[in-house]
């Protein structure tokens, strides 16, 4: 649905507005968290507390410039006063934590063609090796803690990620 | 550069992406980077393969469903909770159970002075039929004992007044087929895409065995309740009486198209939006559009208990002329009630339950509301004062 649509049902206090708005934007928001906090449950909850903000202090009235331009920055201030929060916060935390959030990463996100393809590589790969790469990649586990819960050697688990990058690189390759 | 420390460079990317690396090797991984121009597009290449993964694999376990559910959850005045609308016809339920033995108790006396036997209402059973786009005709007998049709373009399966359907033939699989619900019947069919649509009496659905690429195009006549399985990608839209379209994208809705003059589509949940020829109205949950030809849209709210008390087998009406109980008894009795003129004024408030014979209505009524009925002929039903 058409950005302008919304805005102007939000505008009008409409509860319809809100849904389109969340059916559209949610999951998008989400994944710029997700990539500024690089922890999937922190990044459900900023976007959410956003939406819920949002509706009950009726914020969309102040928006001005473009619905995504909003969303976008209002969320990327969420999280990094998430990440302010956090115990463990250091100046270094920022940068840690977006590491891979910099210019680059929205040309690899935005782009549907190449999400398209990573996810057919990342379905290519065996169970085992999609599992350990699974939770190396998303659930943030240190190797040493990948090996015990698998009940494998560290070892096994640095060659099955190596296996999964060679094969998902190859499979690129291959569409390219 | 040399495959064995190509190697070790990969593990040292890899190592980096993960979290592992060393401070050391962390050092010596920025040098080799900004050193030499194919190390850093080694880096690259494996980077945006790492970030894209990871966010391959996160997209696939959010859960929006639920995230909406939790966030509407703490936000009350926009979705009503459905909760407050069981314990309503709970309580409606209640005081049915406390009123009929009352009404029961009044009617055996009634009848004790209405001693004159009245002609028997007859039962009419016309089975609900599927006509192919072959040109086969299917009637799904709910009291069949072969609940698997095989048939040219498809096997289906007819179980508890519910059609699933496996297609055969690819050749067929866009035509349209009619499924007919007479009068008296009411029947639920599962389509192609999971789309799950429950018909009312009287009513047809055109749908093809499976949907074309990019919507999924229905036709009705009639009254359904449509639970629409979710594909943002497939709009679904309802054609209803040509006038009317109803597209979605993954919601559950009513459509009401018994009167031409007053097209109904009740939205439960999702989000509905009504385009005829060209004049669009959003709907938003717990609100009915209600579309004429002359005037267009107008929306109101709906009491969701009475719309779709049909499904139940019930309907509930409140303050209804007899014109209205009317159109519902020809259509699940297939019986038509005559009114005197005198009764012209006349409004009730009841329900009237389906698997029921009609005559325990019409007690019930003439019990209540010092009404008198006689059955003209097998189906035709006079009330007079």
């Amino acid at each position: 649905m058409d950005d302008v649509l919304i805005l102007e049902q939000l505008k009008a206090d409409e509860a319809l507005g809100f849904k389109n708005l969340f059916d559209k934007y949610y999951k998008q928001l989400c994944l710029q968290a997700f990539i500024l906090l690089d922890n999937s449950e922190e990044a459900e909850d900023v976007v959410q507390t956003f939406f819920l903000k949002l509706w009950q202090e009726k914020q969309y009235h102040q928006i001005e410039t473009s619905l995504k331009a909003y969303l976008k920055s209002a969320v990327r201030n969420a999280c990094l006063n998430r990440i302010k929060q956090r115990k463990s916060f250091t100046e270094g935390s920022i940068e840690d934590a977006s590491l891979l959030a910099d210019e680059n990463s929205d040309n690899v996100l935005e782009n549907k063609e190449l999400q398209n393809q990573i996810e057919k590589a990342l379905s290519s790969l065996p169970d085992h090796c999609r599992k350990i790469f699974t939770m190396v990649a998303l659930e943030n586990k240190k190797y040493q803690e990948a090996a015990d819960e698998l009940g494998v050697s560290i070892n096994t688990v640095k060659t099955q990620l190596k296996r999964a990058f060679s094969k998902m690189r190859e499979q690129m390759i291959r569409f390219k | 550069m040399k495959k064995i420390q190509r190697e070790n460079i990969e593990q040292l990317i890899i190592d980096q992406l993960s979290g592992e690396i060393t401070a050391d090797d962390c050092e010596l991984l920025e040098r080799l980077i900004s050193e030499d121009e194919e190390v850093k597009e080694l880096y690259e290449e494996h980077k945006e393969l790492f970030l894209g993964a990871k966010a391959a694999l996160f997209l696939k376990q959010v859960d929006q469903d639920a995230a909406w559910e939790k966030i509407s959850g703490n936000i009350t005045p926009l979705v009503e909770r459905k909760t407050t609308k069981t314990i309503h016809l709970k309580k409606w339920l209640v005081a049915a159970s406390i009123l009929l033995p009352i009404a029961i108790a009044s009617i055996l006396i009634l009848r004790n002075y209405s001693s004159n036997e009245q002609p028997q209402l007859a039962q009419k059973n016309e089975k609900v039929k599927l006509l192919l786009a072959t040109g086969e005709s299917i009637t799904l007998d709910q009291s069949a004992k072969n609940k698997t049709v095989s048939t040219n373009v498809a096997v289906l399966h007819n179980e508890q007044g519910a059609l699933k359907y496996e297609l055969k033939d690819q050749k067929h699989a866009l035509n349209y087929n009619t499924l007919v619900v007479p009068r008296t019947k009411d029947y639920k069919i599962k389509l192609s895409d999971g789309t799950e649509v429950w018909l009312n009496s009287d009513s047809e659905l055109k749908f093809p065995l499976e949907f074309e690429t990019d919507k999924r195009v229905v036709y009705l006549k009639g009254e359904a309740f449509f639970k629409v399985a979710k594909n943002p990608k497939k709009p679904f839209i309802v054609k209803v009486n040509e006038k009317l379209d109803v597209q979605v994208l993954g919601t559950s809705f009513n459509v009401n198209s018994y009167s031409s003059s007053a097209l109904k589509v009740a939205l439960v949940e999702g989000s509905v939006k009504l385009n005829s020829n060209g004049t669009e109205s959003l709907l938003k949950p717990g609100f009915m559009a209600t579309y004429s030809p002359g005037s267009g849209f107008s929306q109101s709210t709906f009491d969701e208990q009475q719309v779709l008390s049909w499904m139940q087998g019930i309907y509930l009406f409140n303050n209804s002329d007899l014109n209205e109980i009317n159109e519902i008894v020809q259509r699940w009795y297939d019986v038509k009630i005559e009114a005197d003129p005198s009764l012209q004024d006349v409004s009730i408030s009841g329900a009237i339950e389906k698997n029921k014979p009609l005559e325990q209505f019409l007690q019930n009524l003439t019990a209540t509301s010092q009404l008198h009925y006689i059955v003209k002929e097998n189906n035709i039903v006079l009330l007079k004062k």
